[in-house]
């Protein structure tokens, strides 16, 4: 029985219903012609495409990959990667960059083993050990969007220099690797419930997270930050605090990453982190986020990050050595924004737009 | 007479240059390091300083051009093009004087020829230059590992260590390199339709093509010439080192030329700069790097301190534009 | 009852005065124009009534209030909207995302955007524009990236309405747009105008004043010449007072030089992005206009002629040889040559020197590598003062120039390399009365001497008064070709608006 909008039985509709099923089979189809047309130009849509081909080439040179524990492994150890890809996504958004991030890793890593050990080691010596990685991430985040959105410095340049800073700074609170770490973080980092991983949970949260932050119109506004900056400043957004909170996100999701790194190695290791950055804005560039700002989504930057990561994955199975590894990743990556770029002009209509601003270097 | 008001203006504009308050930190620094510890400023040591700074100041050339072009230019690659420099020259000499001629000629086509394929990348790709170029240095380190696994790499000539560290008058032979490569850069930009060409590219390119500029073959060529630059470096590089120890000896080149250039005033956006900067940036971040370790701070302070002296050295430079506008 | 009113207003910039002792006011349910020649000081006005540059000396009220200092976010708190040519857009983002941007309508409970009454926002921002753009939620949901420039200034118009404000300074915002649009701009004015807003209007164009302007401010050198009522003036008188002594726009062009019987160039069905099915030839000395609403396809074939667009043709001809133009340095050697109205991007390198900005393509053209600036000076010091450019040294950056100025540096680099052909993309736009009137004496000696030209103007008084044939444009072809008697507006406009005749032309 068809209801109408206030409940009511319609007895009408009814009737009608034989003469526009046609019609309505002919809205359905044209909608489902706009999402595919829409899905199949999203920007992360090529990402995904490799993805699926790596993932099933993965499968023929070594079966085991698609066992349960494999995968799961897979994902705790791509975890790191996957967080600070996030959180670069936020400052590549606003038209920044931020390359501090592998330092700040090993920052935020050492002190939190630090601050645990010199505490006593206690399960709430632990979360403030926590508690203190996280406000490290925060806090140096904020100092990269002062010099960055305040200073008006150039976010390369600058952000290198915090890069040297966060580096020292770990290497003076710890000189090398070592540090008692208790397993327990291993533990609850590596385990399971019902089959789920702990850090898909986590993962999975933050995208939630990630959501809510998209619908309070945040996203929005950032994007305009990094598409273009005059016209932001134009529409009365406050653009200093849009882009020190896309810093201060970096941060946040980068000490993240580094009490994964903690639970995963259970040491504290002041050269941890090393290559993040080039890694995270290479899969954030492959996602098909603009590195110009203001175009792409998370979506694309987890596709990104794990494409990095299965191409060491299908090398290291096909037996061949670490070269390769390392030559495939460089090559694909070329390879693949060659293509993205190629298609992302044949799909674009050429408007021609009189617009100051862009993405700053 | 000239108003001595207009002229107090002007040179505190000339004041706010980077480039000089690079060369006044220079004196700065040189005064206390030679309060700190008396024979810090002496003439041997300037030098010293100068002939590691000179191997920084070349690569930092090529980067200087490539940032000069615009288009939000930059070569991540130019470290391990300077690896591979040393490691080809090596190879390919053996040692011997003879074959210097053919290892340079090696050096510059293998380089080159690997620069070109950032600026395709870059140009017909649209790559973005800090992810091809970045990508390439993976690719490139690979090669080096291809090489350096199955062959082993033979130390410089002796014809090369004279030419880079013999002495002339006193003065190192790298540094005549330096200074030829100087004059060759400043005659490029300033009495050359390729000087005028590339400062246009980098000042609007969508204008510049209007006015009858190749861009997207400048641009390519552009990174053709920063990798040969880095690789002939590499090659002199070897000659300064003797023999290659490490296959990471030139990764540090990468983010040090980027450092360079910007520390000698040139804008990252292209169109602005000068390579006299550039010369004065790479010797003002050696001689940090001195002074740290002259005042016998330990290795990870001396991290801390020059980032925070390279942050404090970009805040003068933005305050420094702010005041000009 | 006056809303805004300006007096004594006066700023500099240092050595430069931008307004003098200004008066100004603006009424309630006001459309008020506001019109000088470039550099008058007129955006000067309006930035101080946006906040964004605080007067020198003084005094402003605002809806009656006296102001003292104000920002540009007090401004928009007060209900001051600006609708600039350089427009604040954001090229990624939607149209919707664009116009609701930083107003977005928020859902009590969570703060979370309420994307319902968003949307419903957006199109009651876009509804005046209907009879122009689609109002769907698809074309909602378009990149600004993706729609054309006349379509982008209207979302810009929108995102200013959307905003509900008192008072709107619209600042060559009709430069874009093209007839049709430009009539439902007027609408919305009228339509503001009944509710009582008051616009204050920038522009250049003189049909605009009189058809629906209510006063006209006019002034020169930063000083007030007058404000008069738009019905006690006509559109001369206005030109009058903002040149001072200069001459009237005239017929410039006399008669076609009979002479010219050689076919210089030869265009066989051109095809590209705007483009279809285009041919026509040109000949030696003679000055072709394309015509046309606006976007028709016009400066596509200017911009593919000169290599810096793709297309497809079967054959472009230089005096009966077919050439190659796939590239900007290839139509140059071929001794074309393209000035843009646009010269912001498409016309002067502001930051290099004027010495720079003028050799460049000279020295492109012939090849040299190597040049010494000596020579080079003086080459280019006499061309300097043939075209009457007032600048202070060489060495200078062009943004020391006025906007005239600028464009004359423009042409002169063009004419450094002795074009055969030369093509304007309205590159009047923007530029004085006076400077504009000496480009025209230059160009008709030029042709006089063998020069070809191919001109397409935003100004149709423009071409009918300056060239000896009009192409007329419609949807990328040409559908119509206007000679002699038939070059008059009448004939322009019932050519470019004839849509039978364009399906005709089609088949």
């Amino acid at each position: 029985m068809r209801r109408n909008s206030i409940g009511q039985p319609s007895i009408l509709k009814k009737h009608k219903k034989w003469r526009s099923k046609g019609s309505k089979m002919k809205i359905n189809k044209q909608k489902a012609k706009a999402w595919m047309h829409s899905f199949t130009h999203k920007p992360y849509f090529l990402a995904l495409i490799i993805l699926i081909f790596f993932f099933i080439l993965l499968g023929f040179i070594e079966r085991r990959y698609y066992s349960l524990y494999n995968l799961t492994t897979k994902i705790r150890l791509w975890m790191p990667l996957l967080l600070v890809t996030l959180g670069q996504t936020f400052v590549i958004l606003g038209g920044g960059l931020d390359m501090s991030v592998s330092t700040l890793l090993a920052l935020v890593n050492v002190i939190v083993v630090q601050v645990m050990m010199s505490l006593g080691g206690g399960p709430w010596h632990q979360i403030i050990a926590i508690i203190a990685g996280l406000t490290t991430g925060l806090f140096a985040g904020f100092l990269n969007g002062l010099l960055v959105a305040h200073l008006r410095l150039p976010p390369l340049i600058s952000t290198y220099g915090t890069q040297i800073v966060w580096g020292g700074l770990a290497l003076r609170i710890m000189h090398q690797s070592g540090g008692e770490v208790p397993f327990t973080w291993y533990n609850v980092y590596s385990a399971t419930i019902i089959g789920i991983p702990f850090s898909l949970i986590i993962l999975v949260l933050l995208m939630l997270g990630i959501h809510f932050l998209k619908r309070t119109g945040y996203l929005v506004k950032l994007k305009a930050c990094g598409g273009n900056i005059h016209g932001a400043y134009e529409s009365v957004l406050p653009v200093n605090a849009l882009r020190v909170k896309s810093y201060m996100l970096s941060g946040l999701f980068t000490a993240l990453a580094a009490l994964c790194i903690v639970a995963e190695t259970v040491t504290g290791n002041p050269l941890s982190g090393s290559g993040y950055e080039l890694e995270s804005i290479s899969a954030v560039a492959l996602g098909g986020t603009s590195l110009a700002g203001g175009a792409g989504g998370f979506i694309g930057s987890i596709l990104g990050a794990i494409v990095l990561k299965l191409i060491n994955d299908v090398i290291f199975f096909a037996g061949l050595g670490v070269n390769y590894q390392v030559l495939a990743q460089g090559l694909i990556i070329i390879l693949a924004l060659a293509v993205g770029g190629q298609l992302t002009k044949q799909s674009q209509k050429r408007g021609v737009t009189m617009l100051r601003g862009g993405g700053e270097q | 007479m000239k108003n001595p008001s207009i002229v107090a203006r002007q040179a505190k504009e000339i004041i706010q240059t980077p480039s000089v308050i690079a060369l006044l930190l220079c004196i700065l620094i040189l005064f206390i390091g030679n309060l700190i510890s008396p024979g810090f400023a002496s003439i041997g040591l300037i030098i010293n300083i100068l002939v590691v700074a000179s191997f920084v100041g070349l690569v930092s050339g090529g980067q200087f051009l490539i940032i000069l072009g615009g288009g939000n230019g930059l070569d991540l690659s130019v470290g391990r093009l300077v690896t591979l420099g040393a490691i080809v020259g090596g190879v390919v000499s053996q040692k011997q004087d003879a074959n210097l001629i053919f290892a340079l000629l090696a050096v510059i086509v293998v380089t080159f020829a690997l620069g070109l394929v950032n600026g395709f990348g870059v140009t017909f790709f649209r790559i973005p230059p800090l992810v091809m170029t970045m990508s390439m240095s993976i690719v490139i380190i690979a090669i080096i590992r291809f090489i350096t696994g199955g062959i082993g790499v033979p130390g410089a000539s002796k014809l090369l260590q004279r030419i880079t560290v013999g002495k002339l008058f006193n003065i190192p032979g790298i540094l005549y390199f330096w200074a030829l490569f100087a004059i060759f850069i400043h005659f490029l930009i300033n009495n050359t339709t390729f000087g005028i060409k590339l400062l246009a590219t980098g000042t609007n390119d969508y204008t510049a093509s209007l006015a009858g500029v190749n861009v997207p073959r400048l641009r390519t060529l552009l990174y053709g010439f920063s990798g040969m630059i880095a690789g002939v470096t590499g090659f002199l590089y070897l000659g300064y080192l003797a023999s290659v120890y490490n296959i990471s000896l030139g990764d540090k080149f990468t983010l040090i030329s980027v450092i360079a250039v910007v520390v000698g005033g040139t804008s990252l956006g292209g169109g602005k700069g000068s390579y006299i900067g550039v010369v004065i940036g790479a010797f003002l971040l050696q001689l940090m790097e001195s002074f740290l370790v002259t005042i016998r701070i330990e290795q990870s302070m001396r991290q801390m301190l020059f980032g925070i002296i390279l942050l404090v050295i970009i805040f003068m430079y933005g305050r420094g534009r702010k005041m000009q506008n | 009852m006056v809303i805004f009113k300006a007096t004594g207003v006066s700023k500099r910039y240092g050595e430069v005065v931008a307004l003098d002792d200004m008066d100004f006011s603006l009424e309630e349910s006001e459309i008020h124009y506001l019109v000088g020649t470039n550099g008058c000081g007129k955006s000067t006005l309006c930035k101080i009534v946006a906040g964004v540059v605080t007067p020198d000396a003084g005094e402003l009220e605002i809806f009656g209030e006296a102001v003292s200092a104000m920002t540009p976010n007090e401004a928009k708190k007060r209900g001051i909207a600006v609708v600039y040519q350089e427009l604040s857009l954001i090229p990624q983002l939607s149209i919707e995302e664009n116009i609701m941007l930083g107003i977005e309508p928020r859902e009590k409970s969570l703060g979370l955007i309420d994307r319902q009454t968003n949307r419903q926002k957006a199109i009651a921002a876009l509804q005046p524009f209907e009879k122009v753009i689609p109002l769907s939620e698809e074309y909602l949901g378009k990149r600004v990236s993706d729609i054309p420039i006349d379509e982008q200034q209207i979302v810009e118009i929108a995102k200013a309405l959307a905003r509900k404000p008192r008072l709107i300074i619209f600042d060559e915002a009709t430069a874009s747009l093209h007839k049709q649009q430009v009539e439902v701009f007027f609408s919305i004015l009228r339509g503001l105008k009944e509710v009582g807003i008051s616009t204050i209007v920038i522009s250049h164009k003189m049909e605009e004043i009189t058809e629906i302007g209510d006063r006209v401010t006019v002034i020169r050198s930063g000083k007030l010449v007058n404000t008069v009522q738009v019905k006690d003036v006509d559109a001369d008188q206005v030109i009058q007072m903002m040149v001072g002594d200069k001459e009237l726009l005239e017929r410039q062009r006399e008669e076609p030089n009979l002479k010219a019987t050689e076919t210089v160039l030869e265009v066989e069905n051109l095809n590209g992005e705007k483009v279809k099915g285009v041919s026509f030839s040109l000949k030696r000395g003679e000055i072709l206009g394309l015509g046309g609403l606006q976007g028709q396809g016009q400066t596509e074939v200017l911009l593919t002629l000169f290599g810096s667009k793709p297309c497809m043709v079967d054959a472009f001809k230089i005096d009966g040889e077919v050439v190659d133009l796939s590239t900007t340095t290839k139509a140059m050697n071929h001794s074309l040559a393209y000035i843009s109205g646009d010269r912001k991007k498409a016309g002067v390198f502001l930051e290099r020197p004027i010495f720079e900005n003028l050799i460049i393509s000279y020295l492109i053209k012939h090849r040299r590598k190597i040049f010494s600036r000596k020579k080079m000076r003086q080459q280019v010091l006499p061309l300097l003062a043939q075209i009457d450019t007032v600048f202070g040294k060489l060495s200078d950056t062009a943004n020391s120039l006025s906007g005239g100025n600028q464009q004359k540096i423009v042409i002169g680099r063009w004419l450094m390399t002795n074009p055969a052909i030369l093509l304007l993309d309205d590159s009047t736009k923007g530029v004085d009365v006076g400077a504009t009137k000496e480009f025209y004496e230059i160009l008709h000696t030029l042709c006089d001497a063998g020069m070809s030209v191919i001109w397409h103007s935003s100004e149709d008084l423009e071409l009918l008064n300056n060239t000896d044939r009009i192409l007329v444009f419609d949807n990328g072809r040409v559908v119509d070709e206007l000679e002699g008697e038939r070059l008059n507006e009448t004939e322009l406009y019932r050519a470019a608006l004839d849509t039978k005749k364009a399906q005709e032309v089609a088949e």
